[in-house]
Formats: structure tokens, C-alpha cells, sequence
């Protein structure tokens, strides 16, 4: 310590204890003559006065530390002229607040992905915090971010997200990696590349534990197809039971697999045409299975199921749905209305669901309501199923559910009927705020061009619904900003 | 007066329900008769009413006017309006000449704001002018002999027992005080009650600081003895003010002036805001100060790294004197870069003249060259010589290190006793705010 730190560290103990315990340390060397005759008091603030103005003055910069280590280049342009100006008005909540600047901001960033562009670096800490705050916005701002952006997601704790989202080309990294970076990778694989993903997956499936082995087989629902059967069928021989109930369940989504023709053996001999014109079909419950059918998943039922209704079911999920038109050659709709039985039916509807045939989706639509069906079906069928389910229905809550149902975007016909149909609601505003999401989403530009109609008409316009229109059009101007 | 980003429209927003309420506004739909020239921004504005709304914003002031009968200030329309102008889809264009109501209102202002100014106040009674003198300066000095004794009896009893005092001991002091037109020292001393306990080196900023209002004490006494300048600092710590006109009267400088950097600050009763200019004929840095209590807005900033040309009136001071705009500046050149700066220890030297030269400001402005910065925390930043200093815990670190990469940059700050405060830094050539 300089003597004047140690001098300045006399002056601070003898101003804690107080002049009446302690009288405060002689004045260092400077050519400065205390003042006489001064009271305790004065000589110890006439010192403090020296020091302070000695020590904020006698300051020089700090050696030794280094600075961050510079970003790397960029390799992605700017976004057009007209798309910059748009964000940094949604990131001020300028065009938009709260959940809709979300969307608009997740829109904008996937319309950025697409072109290949990256975020002006000016707008990224008020983006980064954005995404911080609201998490469903990470993936899409990471994918845009750049290389500034990674940079900064290593620099600042709260963003370490950043460069963890982006693209990991780290395959070679698979056996070290911990389960979730691994759970990750695949579900970005499996969406482009399923083949890489489940030799990725084999590459360490001896040697992994059960948990890691079901959490990896999971991600196979993404891009299922025919290579991956012979994974599944190993899997059926898993040591752990739930590996195989995955594989078994995973199977049933490949129509094709040896499995299928197993479960197709063992359904056809149940299924019989009975009645005076062979007009209804029975359905009869299997026998207990062999080891080949414990195998492929004809186990223990759950808890309340009868065991060989489940078994039943499950036969029906994991057979080809030609079985059916086979043995009874009718058709898909014939055979929905005939058969009656409950396990045969939930087997039915798991099977076309799993396998995402649309014929058989309208055969059992067309005997009831089934929102998870519809998605299976093209366009207008959906919508006209929609249409006629919308106009039976009174709250506001159901008719979000239908549409909750419906992908967007919508038809101009279902788009302009829901208008008309919200229009005559009571309480409009609170609807169309209920609905926001799926309308934001769904509505035709002709729906929208109806709102639009009514409000000039009326003036009335609830504000949620002038809401609405304000938002679509923002993302029309996103959207043209990237054109 | 170039277009106002998005950023500045916000910030005028009273509070969020406000700019909620604009947004909703800010579509085309409700709005006609809309446009813009340099100074003016009008539009008319459907409301629930059967008349449309008019609407008006005075850019310079700025100033808002709607027919509208929100108590809110700038009401949702004029946000709304802004809003509009501000998202360049051409809804409020640009046009030669202002709309009939808009003009009406403008020149109104200007006359209202002329007349004011020329209004000539009662010739003051030098009589009586004298005798109020006399009596502040009477409560000034007994305020601060009392404050004198109350630091005597700080140090006799010691720093570390003045810690252990109740809020009120300092409140109690403060109050004193302001009851003697001191309300500069009362804040202070306001500020040193949470300090001593929020501080890690609280002994040491203690001692320091009850020296410097000790000099203030002893620097009152002998006032007669110092200059007009050093008075006119000793003031300012003090709390004192200056009249404007009086400021007005005994200074003024034209020039152009390039805006180095501004910063705004809120301490729960009062926002300041604080631009610093550099005159580029008197290489004089000054910084001018907007306040706004309670719930005014404060003016719009003016834009860093803009040239401006105006008459600015100085207070009297020593170093890093305080300015005001005698005349309304005009815009005259786009965009330069910063004078010549350079290290951190030429700052801290150039803090050390400040300081020798009025010991009563904080901060000093600082141009610093090459900068780096880490993010710690604590956040530091290093020169290209490698000195390097901490930065203040408000320094917009995320805003230079998204703008920099980590390249050296010239930036303007505000150096403070042990950290810095960057304010702008030199991007592409030109000077942005951060």
C-alpha cells in the first residue's frame, strides 16, 4: 500500500470510532500545512476533504484485463430494406402488444429463415430479450440470429439458448452427448434426414440405458417409414418393457412391417359377416396369444379392460386396414356402420389415425364427429364437415374447438361462414378474443375482406375483431417485406 | 427535423394501456385528412363521436393537441398519429403545406410563446428585490453553519455510529436543508441515508463525501473570495439555480454543435435528462438539462450524432458547464463521427483537471479511443493501450457488444470516481446512440 492509501486508511479508522476516541492521524507529506488551532473535528474533515479529493484524482486505468474475443464474420446478408423497419416497430410493441407482437415476431423470423437472411445486429439485444422472456419464440429467433447473435448467446448467460439452437452438426460428438442434446438432434434430424438419425440411434443402442433407448426410439413419430422397421422389430426384443410397448405401438404406424401381417394373420379368421343378408359384421375376441403375440404386443391390458377386448384392439390397430375390405368385401363406409363393436372400433380409429388414411377417416366421419380426424382429410371435405358441425353448435368454446381442429390456413367458404356465423354472436368482442389464435391464423383474405365490409358498413366493429384485422395485415407487410 | 424512430414514439407513451390503446388506433381505418411537414404532424380521427377528432403534433417541442377529452398527455390519437407517421407505409405523407387547423394551432403556439417571453413582468422593485435577496442569503448561511455543526458531530461520533442511524436522523437533516434553500446538499445527504447501506465501501464514500460538503461549507463562508464561475459551480451542488433569464443575459455562444450522447435518469420524483454537446468552433463540451415532475413528458431528446446549429446561453462554471438552448436548434449536417479522444488514462487525467477545476461535479464527459469491452459482470472496458476501467452498471454493454463484435470502437462517456458510463460509439463512421 502507497503511503497515501495507508495514511487514507488511518483517516477511515479514526472516522469510525469518532474524534472523541481518536484523534485522526497527522497530515502526509504534500507541502500542505494543516490549519492551527482547529478542533478535532475540523483537522479530521479537513483531512477527509484532502484525501477524497487526492484519491479521485490520482486514478489510472486498470491493467490486465482483457477484453471479449471478437465475432466471427457473418455469413448471411442483411434482411431487405423494407423487412428491417417492420421488426424494430414490433420489437418497440409499436404495431403490436403481447401475445400477437409474439406471433408477428415469430413470423417475421420464419420469413427471414426462409430468405436466408439474418437479424440487423442493432436489433439484437431487443430481440434476444424478447425471445428470453417468451421461450416459444427461441427456436425461430436462433435459427435467425447469425453469427453475432451465437456470439453473443456465448457472452451473456440468459441467452445461452442462442447458440445452443442453432444447427449442431456435432453427429460426431453422439456418444458423448447427454440424453437431451441427443433427444434434440434427433427431432431435428428426423424431420429431414431419419435415416442419419436412426444410425445415429443404433450406433449406441447396446450400450445405452432403457431410459435413453425409449426417449430415443420416441422421437422415431417424426418421418416413420419403412426403413425404420427393423429397429422396431429388434426393439420388440427389448430387455425393457417399455422399450417394447413403444416399438409395438411405433409399428403400428407401418402398415407394411412383418408385424402388420402377423396381426393381419390373426385378425382375418375373426372377422365374420353374419345376419340373414350377411349384412352385419361380427367381430369375435381372440384367444389368448402365443409368445409371437406377447411378442408383438398382446401383454398384460390396463387397468378396467377386459383383456381380451384389449387384445382386440390392439390386433386391429397393428393390422393393414385391407384385411377389413378383404374379408368382407365391402367398403370402408359399409364396414364403419356395420361393425358395432367397441374394442373393434377404438382399434379401427387408432389404426387410421396412425396411419393417416383419409379414406377410412371420411368413413368414420361420416358416422360421427371426430376432431382428430379431420385433419386427415383434404381441404374442402374438412371444411364442409366443419361447416356442418359449426352450425349446430352454440358456445363460443365448442366452436373454438372445431376450429381448434381445422389446419389453417382455411378456405375462403369456412373462413367467411365463421365471420358470418361470429357476427351474429352475442357478445362478439369476447368471441372473437377467444378465438384470436385460430382466426389470426386461419381466416381467407375473403373472411378477412368481410370484416372489413362490416366495419366500414356499421362502424361497430368490436375491437377485438379491428385487432384482428390490424394483425393479419402487419403479417401481409412481413410477409411482401421478404418477397 | 428528420423523422423520430420508433423508439422515441414509444418512449412517449405515458404508460402501456396508453400505447396499447394507440395501437389499436394505428390503422388507416379511422384516419383521414392525415400529413406531415418538418415541423407539423396532423390527421383527423373517427372516434365514437359523430365529429372526427382533429389532431396535432408540434414536432420541436413537442407539443400535442386533440379535440379529443382524454386527460392523458399525449392522448392515444396523437400516439396513434405518430405511430402512423412513424411506419413510413405512407398513410401520413409528407406534403408542402400543413392542413388549415394544424397551421392555426402552430402559429398560435408561437405567438402564445412570444408573448410570454416579451411579456414584460412588473419592473421589479429593486427595493424589495434586494430585502428577498438578503433574506435567502440569510437562511443559506444558517443552513449551512448548522450543516457544518451536524458534520462536526458526524465525525465525533463516528462514521460507523452515523450508520447505525435510524432513516430519519438523515431525513431530519435534509429537511433542515430544504428549509434553507439548499435542496442540491438535502438531496445528497437523502442519497447517502440508503448508501452507507447499500455500499460496500461505504466508509470510504462516507468520509470522501462528508469532506466535500465539509469544502462546501468552508467554500460558502469565503464566497466573496471566489469567482464568479467557481460560485456559479459551488450553486449548482448546492441546489441554488440560476433564473433563465439571468443565464441568458450573460451568455451566449453560437455555433454548431455536435450531440455527443444524452442519457435519462428517474430518482422517483423527478426525471433529468442530460445531452452533451461539443461546440466544434469552441471545442467546449457543455451539457444542457431537461427536467419533467410527475407525470410530464420529458422534451425528445435530440438526436445523437446530429449537427446542430444554435445560440446556446452557459451558466456560470468552471468545467463542464451547463448550457441551455437560447435559440431552437436547427438542423445542419447529418451524421459525423467523435473529436479526436483518447486513452483511459488521458480520461482520468482529464477528470483530474475537471475536478481541480470544480470539485463539486461527478461526472465528466470523455472521449476514449479503440474500446473493447468484456461483460464480466463486472462489465469493463479496455483501450487500445490495454488500461482498461469498469462500467457503470446502467452502461448499455449488450447495445455496444451487438453493434461492435468485439472490434474497437471509439465511444463518448460519462466517467464517474471508479467507473464509466458509455453513452455513444462510432459505428460505420458515424456517432449512434446506444
Amino acid at each position: 500500500m502507497s503511503s497515501l492509501e495507508t495514511w487514507w486508511a488511518g483517516l477511515r479508522t479514526a472516522a469510525l470510532v469518532g474524534t472523541t476516541r481518536r484523534p485522526p492521524p497527522p497530515l502526509p507529506d504534500l507541502g500542505i500545512v494543516a490549519r492551527e488551532d482547529a478542533r478535532a473535528e475540523e483537522v479530521l474533515l479537513d483531512a477527509a476533504a484532502l484525501g477524497a479529493a487526492l484519491r479521485r484524482s490520482g486514478v489510472h486505468a486498470t491493467t490486465g484485463r482483457e477484453p471479449a474475443a471478437t465475432a466471427p464474420d457473418e455469413t448471411q446478408p442483411e434482411p431487405p430494406p423494407r423487412a428491417v423497419p417492420l421488426l424494430e416497430l414490433l420489437l418497440n410493441q409499436l404495431a403490436a402488444g403481447g401475445r400477437q407482437r409474439r406471433l408477428l415476431v415469430a413470423h417475421w423470423c420464419q420469413e427471414a429463415a426462409v430468405a436466408g437472411c439474418r437479424v440487423p445486429h442493432r436489433l439484437l439485444p431487443q430481440l434476444l430479450e424478447l425471445a428470453t422472456a417468451e421461450r416459444e419464440l427461441q427456436p425461430a429467433t436462433a435459427e435467425v440470429a447469425g453469427e453475432r447473435g451465437r456470439w453473443l448467446g456465448r457472452l451473456n448467460p440468459d441467452w445461452t439458448w442462442v447458440a445452443e439452437g442453432a444447427p449442431a452438426t456435432a453427429t460426431e460428438d453422439w456418444p458423448i452427448l447427454s440424453t437431451e442434446t441427443r433427444v434434440a438432434l434427433l427431432i431435428r434430424l428426423r424431420a429431414d434426414d431419419p435415416d442419419t438419425a436412426r444410425q445415429l440411434a443404433q450406433s449406441t443402442w447396446s450400450i445405452d440405458g432403457a431410459k435413453d433407448r425409449k426417449a430415443q426410439l420416441d422421437t422415431f413419430w417424426i418421418g416413420l417409414g419403412p426403413e425404420d422397421e427393423d429397429l422396431l422389430e429388434q426393439a420388440l426384443d427389448d430387455r425393457a418393457p417399455s422399450v417394447r410397448e413403444l416399438a409395438a405401438t411405433l409399428l403400428d404406424g407401418l402398415p407394411d412391417s412383418a408385424r402388420a401381417r402377423r396381426m393381419a394373420d390373426r385378425l382375418r379368421p375373426l372377422i365374420r359377416a353374419t345376419g340373414v343378408l350377411k349384412r352385419e359384421i361380427e367381430v369375435a375376441l381372440p384367444d389368448e396369444p402365443d409368445q409371437a403375440g406377447v411378442r408383438d404386443g398382446l401383454g398384460k391390458p390396463p387397468r378396467g379392460r377386459s383383456k381380451r377386448g384389449w387384445w382386440l384392439e390392439r390386433i386391429v390397430t397393428g393390422a393393414p386396414l385391407e384385411v377389413w375390405t378383404e374379408v368382407t368385401r365391402a367398403s370402408p363406409a359399409t364396414i364403419v356402420s356395420r361393425v358395432q363393436d367397441d374394442d373393434a372400433r377404438h382399434g379401427l380409429r387408432r389404426a387410421v389415425q396412425t396411419r393417416s388414411d383419409s379414406e377410412w377417416a371420411r368413413a368414420l366421419l361420416g358416422r360421427s364427429w371426430d376432431p382428430g380426424l379431420l385433419p386427415l382429410l383434404p381441404q374442402d371435405e374438412r371444411e364442409k364437415i366443419a361447416l356442418s358441425r359449426l352450425a349446430a353448435l352454440k358456445s363460443r368454446h365448442q366452436i373454438g374447438e372445431v376450429l381448434a381442429a381445422v389446419p389453417t390456413p382455411w378456405g375462403a367458404k369456412l373462413s367467411v361462414a365463421v365471420v358470418r356465423r361470429l357476427a351474429d354472436d352475442d357478445d362478439a368482442d369476447l368471441t372473437f378474443r377467444y378465438l384470436f389464435s385460430e382466426l389470426a391464423a386461419g381466416l381467407h383474405p375473403d373472411g378477412l375482406a368481410l370484416l372489413d365490409q362490416w366495419r366500414q358498413r356499421t362502424d361497430g366493429l368490436p375491437t377485438s375483431a379491428t385487432s384482428l384485422l390490424k394483425f393479419r395485415s402487419v403479417k401481409r407487410s412481413i410477409t411482401e417485406a421478404f418477397s | 427535423m428528420t423523422r423520430w424512430s420508433a423508439e422515441q414514439v414509444a418512449k412517449l407513451a405515458p404508460d402501456d394501456s396508453s400505447l396499447a390503446a394507440a395501437r389499436r388506433l394505428a390503422t388507416p381505418g379511422p384516419w383521414s385528412d392525415t400529413g406531415s411537414t418538418d415541423q407539423l404532424v396532423w390527421g383527423k380521427c373517427q372516434g365514437s363521436g359523430s365529429k372526427p377528432y382533429q389532431v396535432a403534433v408540434d414536432l420541436p417541442g413537442p407539443a400535442f393537441k386533440c379535440s379529443c377529452p382524454s386527460r392523458k398527455f399525449p392522448c392515444k390519437h396523437a400516439l396513434a398519429l405518430l405511430m402512423l407517421w412513424v411506419d413510413g407505409s405512407g398513410t401520413v405523407a409528407t406534403t408542402e403545406s400543413a392542413a388549415d387547423f394544424a397551421q392555426a394551432w402552430a402559429e398560435d403556439r408561437a405567438g402564445t410563446a412570444a408573448r410570454s417571453a416579451g411579456r414584460t413582468k412588473a419592473p421589479p422593485d429593486p427595493a424589495a428585490q434586494a430585502k428577498r435577496r438578503e433574506e435567502r442569503r440569510a437562511l443559506m448561511d444558517a443552513g449551512m453553519t448548522d450543516f457544518a455543526t451536524w458534520l462536526g458531530d458526524l465525525v465525533r461520533g463516528g462514521t460507523a455510529a452515523a450508520r447505525h442511524q435510524p432513516y430519519s436522523w438523515w431525513d431530519g437533516t435534509a429537511a433542515r436543508l430544504v428549509d434553507a434553500q439548499l435542496p442540491g446538499l438535502a438531496e445528497q445527504v437523502r442519497t447517502m441515508a440508503s448508501d452507507v447501506l447499500t455500499r460496500d465501501d461505504w466508509a470510504d464514500h462516507l468520509l470522501a463525501t462528508a469532506g466535500r460538503w465539509w469544502t462546501a461549507t468552508r467554500a460558502w463562508a469565503a464566497r466573496d473570495r471566489l469567482s464568479a464561475d467557481e460560485l456559479g459551480d459551488l450553486r449548482a451542488f448546492l441546489g441554488w439555480s440560476f433564473a433563465t433569464e439571468e443565464v441568458r443575459a450573460n451568455d451566449a455562444v453560437d455555433d454548431t454543435w455536435l450531440v455527443l450522447g444524452a442519457h435519462r435518469s428517474d430518482n422517483g420524483r423527478v426525471q433529468q435528462q442530460r445531452t452533451w454537446l461539443w461546440g466544434e468552433t469552441t471545442h467546449e463540451i457543455v451539457q444542457v438539462l431537461d427536467f419533467a415532475a410527475g407525470g410530464q413528458t420529458l422534451a425528445v431528446p435530440q438526436v445523437v450524432g446530429a449537427v446542430l446549429q444554435a445560440t446556446l446561453a452557459r451558466y456560470p462554471g468552471r468545467a463542464v458547464r451547463r448550457a441551455l438552448f437560447a435559440t431552437d436548434p436547427v438542423a445542419v449536417d447529418s451524421r459525423r463521427g467523435l473529436p479526436a479522444g483518447g486513452t483511459i488514462d488521458d480520461a482520468w487525467a482529464r477528470a483530474a483537471e475537471v475536478w481541480a477545476a470544480n470539485p463539486w461535479t461527478g461526472r465528466v464527459p470523455v472521449i476514449i479511443e479503440g474500446v473493447r469491452v468484456a461483460p464480466g459482470p463486472p462489465a469493463y472496458a479496455v483501450d487500445a493501450a490495454g488500461g482498461s476501467v469498469n462500467l457503470t452498471a446502467d452502461s448499455p454493454i449488450w447495445a455496444l457488444l451487438a453493434n461492435s463484435g468485439g472490434q474497437p470502437v471509439d465511444v463518448f462517456g460519462e466517467l464517474q470516481p471508479g467507473r464509466l458510463r458509455v453513452l455513444s460509439f462510432v459505428g460505420a463512421g458515424e456517432l449512434v446512440a446506444l
